[in-house]
């Protein structure tokens, strides 16, 4: 589970990072238009900043847990 | 009575807050190097949250994202997206240093790589960089909130009077307490950016009608602001990933960030500020870039974006707000100096002083130390003072924000890579200064459509793994490598659990035992 929690999290990172919030995908809702009105650039990044803090969150809520748990 | 009067008499409120908590903190500091710099390596997760939070943020939250949304558009994300990359790097970074912070007692920056390198060459080439670089960085923070005293007193208080008062407020409670006082001032100063900015757009969008009606507005007199390249062109996909990486790896490495790894009370600590921080920083951007979105709805036509914060408050906002505002804007700016002067401090006195006088003792250096806070300020003070304006000041931080983040490679390498040495280090260094230099101050900024700083942290890269791969790693150094490695054997792993992901049946404690008595004579 270790080493494959300490991939995940270099993986979870690289995705996040170097893709998501990267170009191309960003060009795809990079236009100058209002979603829900507000701006489809900025609903985008929005909401991968949520993700990111929700699933963060959950990460290392997850990590400290079974680190008091295994004593 | 007279309405700059009632602002100054706010401020002159806060001031007299921040100077109590210095003396609270000076009564409780004890007179060694950790508990000096570093609050005894005890923060809790509230204050080294808010410390972390408000160390990152500075004026620039205020005039500069504001300003840049206004000039190009909500590409200035870019920033905001660095914010939460930097806060994952804690994960790789950050938790593995507080680890050997605490094992080796490093309390500078250079602590860490002077011993991993075993290298007091390499230890004064960051110490000396990033003293002579950050200096100007504190004089244009003062420069900027004394500009504004001078503005809103409607200049009663001179320019000069206002620096000085800004420069010995804070020099006041940084000396006095140090960390602990800088940790519990950054508490307040990073509730009072973050409320007033907020009241301020709260204020803004009752004008406009809400968030809705302004990006209603600003798409109905221009919709490029509302997608990237912006404008003017500025936010290319270049320079999207370009500047986003070399404000997240600049970021960790910046003296006054690193430190604070040291200072958490545990590694859970520091895993929690993985996603705590970026929830200050993301609301802070968000509330800033719209108040820049507001400027262009309610102020179109200035000429330049630095000028649409103040120009908003001046005609915008009641009086009590504005008070508020450059009260936040104190604190924003306050927040980063102390932070840095007391870094930079701890480094002249452990990197620079101790190097040279060995046998100095703690008590000696804490002493002195709390002199290079003061040093530091008025340097930075005059430096901006006298060189406000010139290219000198610019060149500078832009030198010394370049440096940190070329020195990201040879942290991990430090960490993660055992074959790394300090020729490959220095080397390393010293090729990404040139092209750092090279391609952001004499230009072309971008090469192949890639940032000039990326490629500066290319090359440094490269260089190390180089000369690390063909010079031999001495004895000393290898020595090094041994003892952080069985500090960490892996540090996320040490993070995760150690036992189980590499069968090491040894504990923390038996590990500690045979490192630190050799390392930290007082264990």
């Amino acid at each position: 589970m270790r080493k494959s929690l300490l991939a995940g999290l270099v993986i979870y990172c690289l995705i996040l990072f170097l893709v998501l919030y990267q170009y191309p995908l960003l060009g795809l809702v990079d236009e100058p238009k209002l979603f829900a009105g507000v701006p489809l650039f900025v609903f985008y990044i929005w909401i991968l900043n949520l993700l990111y803090i929700v699933i963060t969150a959950i990460i290392m809520m997850t990590v400290i847990k079974k680190q008091e748990g295994s004593g | 009575m007279e309405p700059w009067i009632i602002i100054l008499l706010g401020l002159a409120a806060y001031i007299l807050l921040v100077l109590y908590i210095g003396y609270r903190g000076y009564k409780v500091t004890k007179r060694t190097l950790e508990d000096y710099y570093l609050a005894g390596r005890g923060l809790g997760i509230l204050l080294l949250m808010f410390t972390i939070f408000a160390t990152y943020q500075s004026a620039y939250m205020y005039i500069g994202v504001t300003g840049f949304t206004y000039e190009h558009g909500v590409g200035i994300w870019y920033s905001n997206v660095a914010n939460l990359l930097w806060a994952f790097l804690f994960i790789f970074i950050g938790i593995p240093l507080w680890r050997l912070g605490k094992a080796f007692g490093y309390i500078t920056q250079a602590d860490f790589f002077a011993h991993r390198f075993n290298s007091n060459i390499l230890r004064l080439i960051i110490a000396l960089w990033m003293v002579l670089g950050l200096t100007p960085y504190i004089g244009s923070q003062a420069l900027a909130t004394g500009r504004t005293l001078t503005t809103i007193s409607r200049g009663v208080i001179a320019f000069g009077v206002a620096v000085m008062l800004y420069a010995i407020t804070v020099i006041i409670y940084t000396s006095l307490g140090g960390m602990r006082s800088v940790a519990w001032t950054d508490l307040i100063q990073g509730l009072l950016m973050l409320g007033f900015i907020f009241v301020t757009l709260e204020v803004l969008l009752g004008k406009i009608g809400g968030i809705p009606a302004l990006f209603e507005k600003v798409y109905a007199t221009k919709p490029e602001l509302l997608s990237i390249p912006g404008p003017k062109g500025l936010m290319t996909p270049g320079a999207w990933f370009g500047f986003l990486l070399c404000d997240a790896l600049g970021g960790i490495m910046w003296i006054q960030n690193w430190v604070r790894f040291y200072a958490g009370k545990s590694w859970k600590t520091l895993a929690l500020m993985t996603f705590l921080v970026p929830i200050g920083t993301t609301l802070m951007f968000f509330f800033s870039m719209l108040v820049g979105l507001c400027g262009v709805v309610l102020e179109p036509g200035l000429p330049s974006g630095d000028l649409v914060f103040p120009t908003l408050m001046v005609k915008h906002l009641p009086l009590w707000v504005t008070a508020g505002v450059v009260i936040g804007l104190f604190a924003a700016s306050m927040s980063t100096v102390d932070s840095l002067s007391l870094a930079l401090s701890s480094s002249i006195s452990k990197d620079i002083i101790a190097l040279a006088k060995p046998e100095i003792d703690e008590s000696s250096l804490v002493r002195l130390g709390r002199l290079f806070i003061i040093a530091v300020i008025i340097a930075g003070c005059l430096v901006g003072y006298y060189a406000a304006g010139t290219y000198l000041v610019v060149l500078l931080t832009l030198l010394s924000l370049s440096l940190s983040a070329i020195l990201f490679p040879v942290a991990i390498a430090a960490l993660y890579w055992k074959r790394a040495n300090k020729y490959g280090a220095i080397a390393g260094i010293i090729v990404g200064i040139i092209i750092g230099v090279k391609t952001l101050l004499f230009g072309p900024e971008f090469v192949f459509g890639i940032y000039g700083g990326l490629w500066a942290i290319i090359g440094c890269a490269l260089t190390l793994i180089i000369v690390s791969l063909i010079t031999p790693v001495s004895d000393k150094e290898a020595k090094s490598v041994e003892q952080i490695s069985k500090v960490l054997a892996s540090p996320i792993a040490t993070m995760i659990d150690i036992n189980d992901a590499y069968k090491v049946k040894t504990t923390m404690k038996q590990r500690y035992s045979t490192i630190i008595p050799r390392l930290i004579p007082s264990a």
